[in-house]
């Protein structure tokens, strides 16, 4: 009997502890992932933020390079009868267009006309939300574009 | 006695486990939730901006309004059409003067189906995305008539 008693103790004793040890595992397991689910949201947050950005700065840079080549040289047109574009105009046109679609966000880096063909490169920051905890402050979004002049008769559904 | 304090405890330890469960529960689902409304709303943003330079490209391309209006308006569409979103949830203005040397605008504003998104009421996500992109028309096209 004192060991079958024993027996019963020992058993109570292991629960016991048990109980212990299982008494805010959850808490403990969650404050353990917690922090990687959050680093996880919040970097898909800055990864998106980032994407939207460079997304941005395609489009706004695409149409500076569409607005610049449209400055045509009109004189060198009529002298040389060669389509060429003027890079100074091209280059007005570009800056304009280029603040006016990403609301002046997007800076043009470089900037290059050949012949009727404009080649512009801009670059976009994107300030991060999150990951400059880690460091990362802003994410710098760099585009390129090129175009040239359209011309010719318009018909419908050009 | 021993024994009955020994359910009494393996009780106690269910009743924490749901009380952890029941903190925990709330702030993994709002996590949840984060993550499956971003990756969508992203994609709003990327389309509505296509759609947007779309339009404005197709309304330059034109020296005539009305022809330059459509063109627009149908290449937005389509632009949204080829991301798979609804096109009717977007409100698409063309506007401009379609002269040499004008500009043409092209404004959307695409509403984002919050309902769509779980626990939308507290997570209470953007209900619109807006972009315009603004584009000179195509200044050496004739026009045909």
């Amino acid at each position: 009997m004192a060991g079958s008693e024993t027996s019963q103790e020992g058993v109570v004793s292991a629960r016991g502890q048990q109980g212990q040890l299982q008494r805010g595992q959850i808490l403990l397991l969650f404050a353990v992932v917690l922090p990687v689910l959050a680093a996880m949201v919040a970097l898909m947050a800055d990864i998106g933020g980032a994407a939207i950005t460079y997304h941005r700065a395609q489009v706004a840079l695409d149409a500076a390079a569409f607005a610049a080549a449209q400055a045509v040289d009109l004189d060198a047109l009529d002298h040389t009868q060669r389509l060429q574009l003027d890079p100074y105009l091209a280059g007005q046109l570009a800056g304009q267009y280029a603040s006016l679609n990403s609301r002046g966000q997007l800076q043009i880096v470089s900037f290059y006309v050949d012949r009727d063909t404009v080649y512009v490169t801009g670059q976009m920051m994107y300030r991060t939300l999150f990951a400059s905890a880690l460091g990362i402050d802003t994410v710098r979004a760099r585009v390129v574009s090129s175009a040239t002049p359209g011309f010719g008769i318009a018909t419908g559904g050009e | 006695m021993k024994r009955a304090s020994g359910y009494g405890n393996h009780r106690h330890q269910r009743g924490q486990a749901i009380l952890e469960l029941a903190i925990v529960l709330p702030i993994l689902a709002l996590l949840l939730g984060a993550v499956i409304a971003l990756g969508p709303l992203a994609y709003m943003h990327i389309a509505t901006q296509q759609a947007s330079y779309d339009c404005a490209i197709a309304a330059a391309q034109s020296l005539d309004a009305a022809q330059g209006y459509a063109q627009g308006l149908y290449a937005a569409q389509a632009s949204f059409g080829a991301f798979n979103l609804n096109p009717a949830r977007a409100d698409i203005s063309v506007r401009g003067d379609w002269e040499r040397n004008g500009m043409v605008v092209c404004e959307i504003v695409y509403s984002v189906p919050t309902e769509a998104f779980p626990f939308h009421a507290v997570l209470s996500p953007p209900s619109v995305v807006r972009y315009s992109v603004s584009l000179p028309p195509h200044a050496f096209k004739s026009e045909w008539r």
